[in-house]
């Protein structure tokens, strides 16, 4: 073998260790850096293509440095010299065999160099080339295999691409979602009665309170978070794939699924169990119960939208006045119901016992009471209603329908007499005009007696006295003798007299009206016009009689329209002197301390301040301007008030919500204007002492 | 900043209007010691109008059943939700009696359940101290109503802060009286009505 021959093999062995502890070192480079994103990943980050790339980049750089390093086995010459260094007994021998230009010394020198042997440096440098990087390797292996790092997930193309379920394995980045696809089971509440239900790819799951709702979808739970609201759920691996379950809650809620950079909202929709709807049937109105004998027949109507599962009747009777007052109270006619969905109920109500007094209020009402057994059960009310019996000569009801007479007295009402006049007004030209007045006459005596029927109404209430006209009593039914009617302020004049209030103040109610004259104004008017019309029909003037007659039915109806009005409900008009009072006190019984005003803010908190109390004002009729300008101002604080920019932001992320932000937002006006200075004694908004 | 309007809650049920003398009474209390701002004479509000959303302190009170109507239940609550305070008083003084329990379920109902207030609360430090928590009336000390001196008022919290004050203890007859009357009482027995005004217009 030449001597050129073996400096070719020494060179192909030194490139060959070179080329191997390359390998080795990018491998250990790279080792270290996954097992460092292992580690990473573990703690809850997530592993990324950046990730790789800078496991790729440290792989390559640690084979560049051993490739640059090792580039002299590239020359024959340069390995000759290395060769030279470690066996000085070649006398440069090689070197000169190496050059290019020395064929002609070169069998010269082959017998110094055939002489000397260079295996032991090769070797060694063999092994100082392979054995770091592969110990470096071992060391790792074994570290990895010690502690339990997982090699597998996340990575690009490690395991799983598929994510099947049940491998235990991890997802890699460009591996599908495994929430693109999921379906929602929801299991209503048991006493609801409603079918289980199935809703594939839902972006909102709408369900009755209490329903439990299962997430399910293909793939490995491993990696996927789910999170209602801030609070995060687990998820577990299922018959085919993973599954979260869920109660759903009360309020509206948000759910958040993560697989890796994949997210996915879904509304938690709760439907309300609505309480039973209740309807008091009778009595179907407020009452007044002159006689208190016999029975009185309640009865109500309840309605569920799951089912109801008992009903009653409640009353409370109240006794007294004043200040003293009693009670007594009582249920009636309980039932219970399997689940109906509607359903009437009844009792009789006992007028003679329990015994009712002159001023007993009896309020009834119904109750019903539905299955639900999640957070129930949910109790519906009806209105309630009052029978009431009056105290004795108790006027309380301007209700203007007289109780129809014991006895008839033949009056013609109002629309009748405005027929048979319209009748007259057909037939008049072909009447002679003795006729006409004669018949004219007749309808205006019946007029007349309406009018006084009218007037015992409104005066009987005014004055307590059977009639206003009684000094004219004698002359009724004369037509030769015109009466003059009372002008309206004469008869208004009549009903001021008539509350006993004299000529004093009239009690304010409605625009300086007495609340009699108020509420008889109708009458009074139909009265007046009653007294127009007999005054044309006495003189055989029916066309013009109608004009007045129409008006009277017009006043009656308003009057029969009006509604019952009770006087209750006017506290005495106090008004003080505040000029008079402010800060008059007397303190001799008081434990008072010094007080001091409130130092001024400064003006950029004081501005902050007043734009807080602008924008609450604002947040009650433009929530979402105020929310801006929620946002503004914390912007505007968050560099030198960290404290107010963080509880504005606690209030932003409540109103967000949904959720009452007062609690947030004086915190924030604290921060702000400064706790106030609490004190033992008077505070500042007290008189000086 | 708009004047302090005392209003007294107009339900349909019971005797809404049974102690028309305590809000003249109250509004010359805050006045006699106060320098807050304050319309010389109250207004009524029904509890289902709108217009209760005006006012940041009601009062209720009255001898019969409280039962709220739809509205009224909603716009209480709605009312109690963005801040107000609803201080109602047992006019009836029993505990046993038709007021008290009506008005305790419809409360509860409406807004939440009653809870015992602590005497420590700083209701009893908002502007007078009261150490031993609400003041008794004379209409407890003398045994009247359902024989007790309630030693707490019950509220119903929002958070921390108060949204229906409660009272067993009448104050709607203990305040009853024209303000006129206040120059016989060796002590003004409506100081405690500041503090509640004062809580209410500061919390």
């Amino acid at each position: 073998m030449t001597a050129a021959h073996r400096l070719s093999v020494a060179r192909a062995v030194l490139a060959g260790s070179v080329l191997a502890s390359a390998v080795l070192w990018a491998s250990l480079a790279g080792l270290a850096m996954y097992a460092v994103n292992r580690m990473s990943w573990i703690s809850g980050r997530e592993i990324g293509r950046n990730e790789l790339a800078v496991i790729a980049v440290a792989a390559a750089v640690a084979a560049l440095a051993v490739l640059w390093r090792g580039r002299y086995t590239g020359s024959p010459t340069r390995v000759a010299l290395w060769l030279e260094e470690r066996v000085p007994a070649l006398q440069y021998a090689l070197v000169t065999v190496a050059e290019p230009q020395s064929a002609a010394t070169a069998s010269a020198l082959e017998g110094i160099i055939a002489g000397t042997r260079w295996t032991a440096p090769l070797r060694n440098a063999t092994i100082r080339a392979i054995a770091p990087p592969l110990g470096g390797v071992a060391v790792l292996l074994s570290v990895v295999l010690l502690t339990g790092l997982p090699w597998s997930a996340p990575l690009a193309g490690s395991t799983d691409p598929d994510g099947a379920a049940g491998s235990g394995a991890g997802v890699g980045l460009d591996a599908p979602s495994r929430i693109a696809a999921i379906s929602a089971t929801i299991i209503p509440p048991g006493y609801s009665g409603e079918p289980n239900r199935t809703l594939d790819n839902p972006s909102t799951i709408d369900a009755l309170v209490g329903s439990r709702v299962t997430v399910a979808g293909s793939g490995s739970p491993h990696q996927l978070i789910a999170r209602v609201g801030a609070a995060e759920r687990r998820i577990v691996a299922g018959d085919r794939g993973w599954v979260l379950q869920l109660v759903m809650p009360a309020r509206a809620q948000a759910l958040r699924l993560t697989d890796r950079v994949h997210n996915r909202l879904l509304v938690l929709e709760p439907r309300l169990d609505s309480v039973p709807q209740v309807t008091l049937v009778h009595p179907a109105r407020d009452t007044v119960v002159r006689n208190p004998v016999g029975s009185i027949a309640l009865s109500a109507e309840a309605r569920d939208d799951f089912g109801l599962r008992s009903a009653w009747l409640e009353y409370i009777i109240s006794s007294g006045e004043g200040e003293s007052f009693t009670f007594r109270s009582g249920i009636l006619g309980r039932v219970t119901f399997a689940g109906a969905r509607s359903a009437s109920f009844r009792a009789p109500f006992s007028l003679d016992s329990p015994a009712l007094n002159p001023g007993d209020i009896v309020h009834v009402r119904a109750v019903a009471r539905d299955n639900n057994s999640v957070g129930g059960p949910n109790a519906g009310y009806s209105q309630t209603r009052t029978l009431r019996v009056p105290r004795r000569g108790e006027y309380d009801s301007v209700a203007v329908e007289g109780a129809p007479a014991l006895e008839t007295k033949g009056e013609v009402s109002q629309r009748m007499l405005i027929i048979v006049t319209e009748a007259l007004q057909k037939r008049r030209t072909r009447l002679p005009r003795a006729t006409v007045v004669l018949e004219s006459g007749r309808i205006s005596q019946d007029q007349a007696r309406l009018r006084r029927r009218v007037g015992e109404i409104v005066y009987a209430r005014l004055g307590g006295e059977g009639s206003a006209e009684h000094s004219h009593e004698a002359e009724e039914g004369s037509v030769s003798q015109p009466q003059k009617p009372l002008t309206p302020a004469e008869l208004l004049a009549a009903a001021e007299a008539a509350t006993e209030r004299g000529g004093g103040d009239p009690i304010d109610f409605h625009g300086d009206e007495t609340p009699v004259v108020a509420v008889n104004r109708p009458l009074l008017e139909a009265f007046n016009a009653m007294w127009e019309a007999g005054r044309e029909l006495d003189i055989g003037e029916p066309d013009d009689a109608l004009t007045h007659m129409r008006a009277a039915l017009a006043a009656i109806q308003r009057a029969r329209a009006a509604e019952r009005i009770y006087l209750r409900g006017r506290p005495p008009a106090v008004v003080i002197d505040l000029a008079k009072v402010r800060l008059a006190a007397r303190l001799d019984s008081i434990e008072a301390l010094d007080r001091t005003p409130r130092p001024a803010l400064p003006e950029l908190a004081a501005s902050r301040s007043d734009r807080l109390s602008r924008m609450v004002a604002l947040l009650s009729h433009n929530a979402g301007a105020g929310l801006d300008s929620l946002m503004l101002l914390r912007l505007d604080a968050i560099g030198d008030v960290p404290a107010f920019a963080r509880e504005l932001g606690v209030a932003i992320e409540t109103i967000r919500e949904g959720r009452d932000a007062t609690d947030a937002l004086l915190r924030a006006r604290r921060v702000v204007s400064g706790e106030p200075d609490a004190q033992a004694g008077l505070p500042n908004w007290s008189l000086p002492r | 900043m708009s004047e302090f309007v005392f209003a007294t809650a107009q339900y349909e049920s019971g005797d809404w209007d049974s102690a028309p003398f305590v809000p003249p009474n109250i509004i010359d209390t805050v006045a006699r010691y106060t320098s807050i701002d304050v319309t010389p004479s109250g207004v009524t509000v029904p509890l289902s109008s709108p217009a209760l959303f005006r006012y940041p302190f009601v009062f209720l009170t009255g001898h019969l059943p409280v039962r709220f109507a739809e509205a009224e239940r909603n716009n209480v609550r709605a009312f109690t939700d963005r801040g107000g305070l609803l201080f109602v008083d047992d006019h009836n003084h029993d505990i046993d009696g038709a007021f008290h329990k009506t008005a305790t379920e419809a409360i509860r109902d409406a807004v939440g359940p009653l809870v015992q207030l602590a005497n420590t609360h700083p209701l009893y430090s908002a502007f007078f101290a009261f150490e031993d928590g609400p003041p008794a009336t004379s209409h407890e000390l003398n045994g009247w109503g359902d024989n007790l001196v309630h030693s707490h008022l019950l509220a119903v919290m929002k958070g921390t802060r108060i949204a229906v004050l409660y009272s067993n203890k009448d104050y709607s007859s203990e305040w009853g009286y024209h303000p006129d009357n206040k120059r016989f009482l060796s002590i003004d027995n409506t100081r405690f009505a500041v503090n509640i005004v004062v809580y209410a217009l500061t919390r």
